[in-house]
């Protein structure tokens, strides 16, 4: 069967557009709501908490560089189990793809299209990441290399245009209210790094399996500092109060800027950036559903299950939730962290294990292979 | 192998006969009669029929000159009908004992002088030596091949299908007493346009010479910029009854053998009655053809051949059009021209960037105007969307109709002025001027802003240095203005991305569209978006050129200033001089 290949930068590109695009997004609020002044904390330790998560998937894959989380969980666990559990990570990807969805979709409808109803919002969407995954992984990867420089520019420039309005003051008092909020506040975006669960279908597909571990700790290093100046920008135009209560604070902080007379409101710099980021991160996320489901159902290709698996996805980012109320509420660190903890730690650790007590099993056959493994 | 390409330009002849079918010739004889009646109808019957029966002979006989001079010269009339253009002369010579003969050429094709000059009076009477000799008529046919006929280019042939070539393409035939063989002399002279200036491609500092519609003369052009004997020109012949002469140009070595056998296989593959210009050939040999992009480059420039071939690129000639066609091609390469190396790096630079602008300015910009007009008016400052509303105000249209109709006037004046005369071509330019630009301002139908964003994406898509771009970003354009009337600047953003999305599926021969910016090549980005010094352009493309052949100059070749002498000399002087 024919393998698709991106390079590392390319992997590289998805998960720094991916994780960028989240944080830029709906992180700030979340961390200011809990830690206050204290996000950029926040987002400092969930650089770490993260860099497990992204460990744990990403050297787990790289004990299978030519297999996918659907094939090797099958090897190691037996067919059924695996496949349950893989389905498992499945439901994960669909999860994510359509809370995304959603998330934008609420962006577009409240601060620009606000008489356009939401399934046309979101199903416009939808069919742009149809046609992507369409495509293959390889049109997504160039389309990665296109997009990365202009999103990257399109986040710094909604980063420093605000510059001119900053009052550092707002980040005062460090560590108010102690240790407790921030770290409880941090459990959010460490949640969130579970889109890094997109590692156990895309490492075989990458030239260089070896680089993928390295490209994706890099990609969440730059996303973390990216996070960190969002955090420390937002409190300071913004303060810590009306932070918390904004629900796209980065979009709210870039309304309030006005550099001059004609450099104003131009909150289009985020929507493009995070539009061109949502694009990639639905792909990617349909991308690697149905992928897996075409592997769980033997499939050689994955085309078949694009269409249906985009209309659930399209289902459940509109039925999902009720208004952005609901994503706030789901993003509560008390609600998503055990949800998404269990379903990608779960999964993650039992293939652990069952791949030690495989290595042992092994190694006392083989020794010789043990070594050289 | 390389002096042979030296010295004969243009060797067709061996090549037609090895890649045209050879079914091919039969039944191309067989229905030359038959086009009189119905010239379009027989056409592709005819293709059609070759297949069905490769072995069908020529109604007259077979498909070869017989050894009778009255049934050559009456399959040659039954073929050509009854063309007025063919002219047949039956003479005999002067020498004891006298050989029948027939010189058959087309008039307007061959140049009469040479032929009565050059070919009939040598034939009619032979030197005295000749006489003297009395040549048998066995012999008189090599006599005359060797030393009577004073043509530069002279051949035997005793196939039927090759004389009816030969005879369209201007030479003059031969035919002599009992032969079942003819000779062919190069008497072509027909009138041509010349070299001129070239009319798509104009640059202010560059050669000013252009390709014609005479292949032969393109090469010639080709080979006296590229004289290395590395500069294959293989050629073809494309269309059953056109019978059209392709020519395929590249730098043997420099082009990789892939690109070569994926050319060669998709011309071959080719059989159609006609090709008429080079747009025939790039529709049936490109690899999207859904695709509104151009995936083949274009031009008359014949600097620009030259220095794409230096790229490893092929150049595919068509005789009868100044154009010639380059593959494969990467989208940058349309924002270039070949000024861009002719000026200095700066302005070659700058004048990049300006092209992108104008690039992005000619495929969103009408639709940007729409969308912020109408959905996202909170986007321009207040005093811009102040005054934008006070100039709505008596328009009767929404924003999307406006544009919509605008463009489409812009689109009847430019097709108008673009067929007409020069002369009047300017009335009606003045008459677009006045009436659309003044009038209809006045009259309320249109807003001064819509005018202005119009003619701005007007002139920006006349920026496009290469025309098929420009047109294919005329058609996307309004696409995203059907996008932007109903998703705003999120409908750009669907309509961008999904352009993009297949910028990046496509293929030209193989090789990715949009290289070097997805892939990102990063030794290639030297000569997108800026165009870096040449000294500084060490390395060819990569991707297209074989990995052995990549280096194009020596190191450090960045010119400096003498070393030692230069500035103690200045110094000297101007000690001296105070």
């Amino acid at each position: 069967m024919f393998q698709e290949k991106i390079a590392s930068r390319q992997l590289f590109n998805i998960f720094f557009i991916m994780r960028t695009t989240i944080v830029i997004s709906i992180l700030p609020v979340l961390t200011v709501a809990q830690a206050r002044q204290d996000a950029w904390l926040v987002a400092i330790i969930t650089f770490f908490t993260s860099a497990v998560f992204v460990y744990l998937i990403g050297r787990l894959a790289l004990n299978f560089p030519d297999k996918n989380i659907v094939q090797y969980s099958r090897e190691l666990l037996g067919n059924w189990p695996g496949g349950l559990l893989s389905l498992l990570f499945l439901g994960l990807f669909l999860l994510m793809g359509a809370t995304d969805l959603r998330i934008y979709g609420e962006v577009l409808r409240t601060i620009f299209l606000p008489e356009t109803p939401l399934v046309v919002i979101l199903g416009s969407m939808v069919i742009v990441a149809i046609m992507v995954v369409y495509a293959g992984l390889e049109p997504l990867g160039r389309m990665t290399d296109l997009i990365f420089p202009v999103f990257t520019l399109a986040v710094l420039f909604t980063l420093f245009f605000p510059i001119v309005e900053t009052d550092f003051g707002n980040l005062l008092p460090v560590l108010y209210g102690g240790w407790r909020p921030v770290l409880f506040a941090s459990l959010t975006p460490t949640a969130i790094a579970v889109q890094y669960a997109n590692l156990a279908i895309l490492v075989p597909s990458v030239v260089e399996p070896r680089e993928t571990l390295r490209a994706a700790l890099n990609s969440l290093l730059w996303a973390s500092i990216i996070l960190v100046l969002a955090a420390v920008i937002v409190i300071a135009v913004l303060g810590a109060d009306e932070g918390a209560h904004a629900f796209f604070p980065v979009f709210k902080m870039v309304r309030a800027v006005r550099i001059s007379e004609f450099l104003e409101r131009f909150e289009f710099f985020p929507t493009f950036a995070w539009g061109l980021g949502l694009f990639i991160t639905l792909a990617v996320n349909l991308y690697s559903l149905s992928k897996g489901l075409s592997q769980l159902c033997s499939f050689k290709d994955h085309r078949p299950f694009l269409l249906p698996l985009a209309v659930i996805l399209g289902t459940l980012a509109l039925q999902g939730y009720n208004d952005s109320l609901e994503i706030r509420n789901f993003f509560q660190p008390q609600i998503i962290a055990p949800a998404l903890f269990f379903v990608f730690l779960f999964p993650v650790i039992v293939l652990w294990i069952a791949y030690f007590l495989k290595r042992r099993k092994n190694s006392v056959a083989l020794p010789e292979d043990e070594r050289r493994g | 192998m390389f002096w042979k390409g030296f010295l004969r330009i243009f060797p067709f002849k061996r090549k037609a006969k090895q890649s045209s079918e050879p079914e091919a010739g039969n039944s191309r004889t067989e229905n030359a009669p038959r086009q009189e009646e119905s010239p379009l109808g027989t056409a592709l019957p005819a293709i059609e029929h070759e297949k069905a029966s490769p072995g069908t002979s020529f109604p007259g006989g077979t498909a070869e000159l017989e050894a009778d001079l009255a049934v050559n010269i009456a399959k040659i009339q039954l073929a050509y009908g009854k063309s007025s253009d063919l002219v047949m002369r039956e003479l005999k010579t002067a020498t004891t004992p006298s050989v029948k003969l027939a010189v058959i050429f087309i008039d307007g094709l061959v140049s009469d002088r040479t032929v009565a000059e050059n070919i009939i009076a040598p034939l009619l009477k032979p030197s005295e030596e000749i006489v003297s000799e009395k040549v048998p008529p066995i012999t008189f046919f090599e006599t005359a091949e060797k030393s009577l006929l004073q043509a530069g280019e002279v051949s035997v042939t005793s196939s039927l299908e090759e004389v009816f070539d030969e005879l369209s393409s201007g030479k003059t035939v031969v035919l002599i007493g009992e032969e079942n063989r003819a000779l062919l002399a190069g008497t072509q002279g027909w009138k041509e346009r010349g070299v001129e200036e070239p009319a798509t491609e104009a640059v202010v500092r560059g050669p000013r010479d252009s390709f014609d519609e005479n292949l032969r003369n393109n090469t010639a052009l080709l080979r006296l910029r590229l004289k290395s004997p590395r500069l294959h020109i293989e050629g073809f012949q494309i269309g059953v009854l056109t019978k059209t002469k392709v020519a395929l140009a590249y730098l043997q070595g420099v082009a990789s053998d892939k690109l070569l056998a994926e050319v060669k296989q998709r011309l071959e593959r080719i059989k159609v009655d006609g090709i008429l210009e080079s747009g025939y050939l790039e529709e049936f040999i490109e690899d999207e053809p859904l695709s509104p992009f151009p995936q083949l480059l274009r031009t008359e420039r014949p600097d620009r051949v030259t220095a794409c071939l230096l790229e490893g690129k092929v150049a595919i000639f068509t005789d009868g059009t100044p154009f010639v066609l380059l593959v494969p091609a990467f989208l940058p390469e349309f924002l270039t021209t070949p000024e861009d190396y002719y000026e200095r790096f700066f302005i070659g630079s700058f004048v990049r960037f300006i092209r992108y602008a104008a690039f992005a300015i000619s495929l969103v910009l009408p639709s940007l105007y729409v969308a912020i007009v109408t959905f996202h008016q909170e986007m321009l400052p207040t005093p811009l969307i102040l005054s934008i509303a006070s100039q709505r105000e008596g328009v009767p249209f929404p924003t999307f109709v406006e544009a919509l109709l605008l463009e489409l006037v812009f689109e009847i004046l430019r097709e108008a002025g673009l067929r007409l005369p020069r002369i009047i071509g300017q009335a009606i330019s003045i008459v677009g001027v006045i009436i659309v630009g003044q009038a209809a301002v006045e009259a309320g139908l249109f807003s001064q802003f819509m005018l202005i964003v119009v003619s701005l994406t007007a002139i920006a898509s006349f920026a496009t240095p290469v025309f098929s771009l420009a047109i294919t970003l005329r058609l996307l354009r309004f696409a995203l203005l059907f996008l932007a009337s109903a998703l705003g600047v999120f409908g750009i953003l669907i309509g961008v991305y999904i352009i993009l999305l297949h910028l990046v599926s496509l293929r030209s021969f193989g090789f990715p569209y949009l290289k070097p910016l997805g892939p990102v090549i990063a030794s290639d980005l030297k000569d997108t978006f800026v165009r870096i010094p040449l000294w500084a352009m060490r390395t060819r493309p990569r991707l297209i050129v074989p990995p052995r052949d990549t280096i194009r100059q020596v190191e450090s070749l960045k010119p400096e200033p003498p070393i030692d002498t230069g500035k103690r000399i200045t110094d000297k002087r101007g000690d001296e001089e105070t």
